[in-house]
């Protein structure tokens, strides 16, 4: 049974209502959920009906018992928040003014991708703590993202040029079956659908962000499936995402751990 | 946090300001609804680190979309708990192997100790909504509240009840189904 197939079905089909019900019930797969998710701004009808299924499910979630999030979270959303008001962008994402840059050189870039894996080590490990990385970060360095699946090695590491929006995606683990190829999916609310942002057969491969702006693909997650030999046809994730991750900020002085 | 602001008024007036622009008024909101998105996140992702990022995402959205929010439509703490909870659930989905280390009968109780406001708010609804949970043959009841509190996927309520995948998704569509007629009678 193809989850996929029975969503692609049932937004058109009869089965509609029953595809809202499960999706604010929480049991459609990762790419049943995208797919709902980028239908919503476009369709009023499944919004109205997914609302509808919200609400009636709501009292099951104010049963939920309440957690007091830790006290780094307000600081952090309170960052990210003021960057979207135009309170100025936060200092690890301004761009470094100096023309000659160091990680332009071969030796910079070898250290980015050490410093990258060093991360993927470090937040499967468990130790990962995200306040500390952003203050350590140094404004106009990459960000990175190590795409793996939940417990184990990194498959395939990003690393993104925010100043000249360029990814460049590096195979660190990841064995593409002779007849498949993996495919690189920008996953946002803020653009839909996911986009694809091309296969990655090779070692390392580069892809343009210039049409998304920063705070999207800042924020995005990065997701690769495993499609058919060439990449999806339908232009949306077919097969299952096999790896995924979120950008982070370089550490300054990993070494230092 | 004062009890006061969690009233639905009150919540929906704050997003109204922060929909203005107001970041005090989202300072305000974020004290009074924090500790209830953060359970429901907490509780879907078990770990803390990802709760805490569904969370951060979730009120950036909030504060993104709060000009959407409509009253008619949903309560205010209903809006926002169904963008912590869809936010959990995109990354519970996203990790490949969901770990089944709920507690075995983490899905019978229909009310886990809810606070004593929302208690007091939202005791109709509950109770309503209960009512028709008991209606529905109890490994249904349970794979729906495992579905929708803990955030499991059919794959782990297949492994937990012993049945096909298909067949969760059937008990799980024809329990919404019954789930729904039950409410609007």
């Amino acid at each position: 049974m193809s989850a996929t197939d029975d969503t692609g079905e049932g937004l058109e089909g009869p089965d509609r209502e029953g595809v809202a019900a499960e999706y604010a019930l929480g049991t459609l797969s990762a790419v049943e959920r995208a797919e709902v998710a980028s239908r919503l701004d476009l369709d009023p009808e499944l919004a109205e009906a997914v609302a509808r299924w919200e609400a009636r499910l709501a009292p099951l979630a104010f049963a939920v018992s309440e957690v007091e999030p830790p006290a780094g979270l307000w600081p952090a959303i309170e960052r990210r928040v003021a960057a979207i008001a135009g309170g100025g962008r936060p200092a690890l994402h301004v761009v470094k003014e100096s023309v000659a840059t160091p990680e332009e050189e071969p030796s910079g870039a070898w250290r980015i991708w050490a410093i990258a894996a060093t991360i993927a080590a470090v937040a499967l490990g468990g130790l990962f703590v995200r306040e500390r990385m952003m203050e350590r970060s140094i404004p106009g360095e990459p960000l990175v993202a190590a795409l793996s699946a939940d417990g184990k090695g990194p498959a395939y590491l990003i690393s993104v040029d925010v100043a000249k929006r360029e990814l460049t995606i590096r195979r660190v683990g990841a064995e593409t079956p002779a007849d498949r190829s993996h495919e690189l999916w920008l996953v946002s609310d803020k653009v839909g659908k996911p986009v694809s942002l091309g296969l990655v057969g090779g070692q390392a491969s580069r892809a343009a962000l210039a049409q998304y702006d920063p705070a999207t693909f800042e924020a995005a997650t990065y997701a690769v499936s495993l499609e058919p030999r060439g990449g999806s046809k339908t232009g949306a994730p077919t097969g299952p995402v096999l790896w995924s991750g979120k950008l982070e900020p370089l550490p300054k002085t990993p070494s230092a751990r | 946090m004062q009890p006061t602001v969690r009233r639905s008024e009150d919540l929906s007036r704050l997003l109204g300001a922060c929909a203005d622009g107001d970041r005090e008024a989202f300072a305000r909101l974020y004290q009074a609804s924090s500790a209830k998105l953060y359970g429901i996140a907490l509780r879907i992702l078990r770990r803390s680190d990802l709760a805490e990022e569904a969370v951060q995402d979730a009120y950036v959205r909030i504060w993104r979309r709060a000009s959407d929010f409509d009253p008619a439509r949903a309560s205010a703490v209903a809006w926002m708990a169904a963008i912590a909870r869809n936010r959990a659930l995109d990354i519970a989905r996203l990790k490949t192997e969901a770990p089944l280390d709920d507690a075995p009968n983490a899905g019978d109780a229909i009310l886990d100790a809810p606070s004593p406001e929302a208690e007091a708010e939202l005791n109709d609804e509950l109770r309503r909504l209960a009512a028709c949970l008991e209606e529905l043959e109890s490994d249904r009841r349970e794979a729906v509240l495992l579905a929708y509190r803990s955030g499991w996927s059919r794959e782990e309520l297949a492994a937990r009840f012993g049945r096909p995948v298909g067949t969760l998704k059937t008990w799980l569509r024809r329990s919404l189904m019954s789930l729904r007629r039950c409410l609007e009678t």
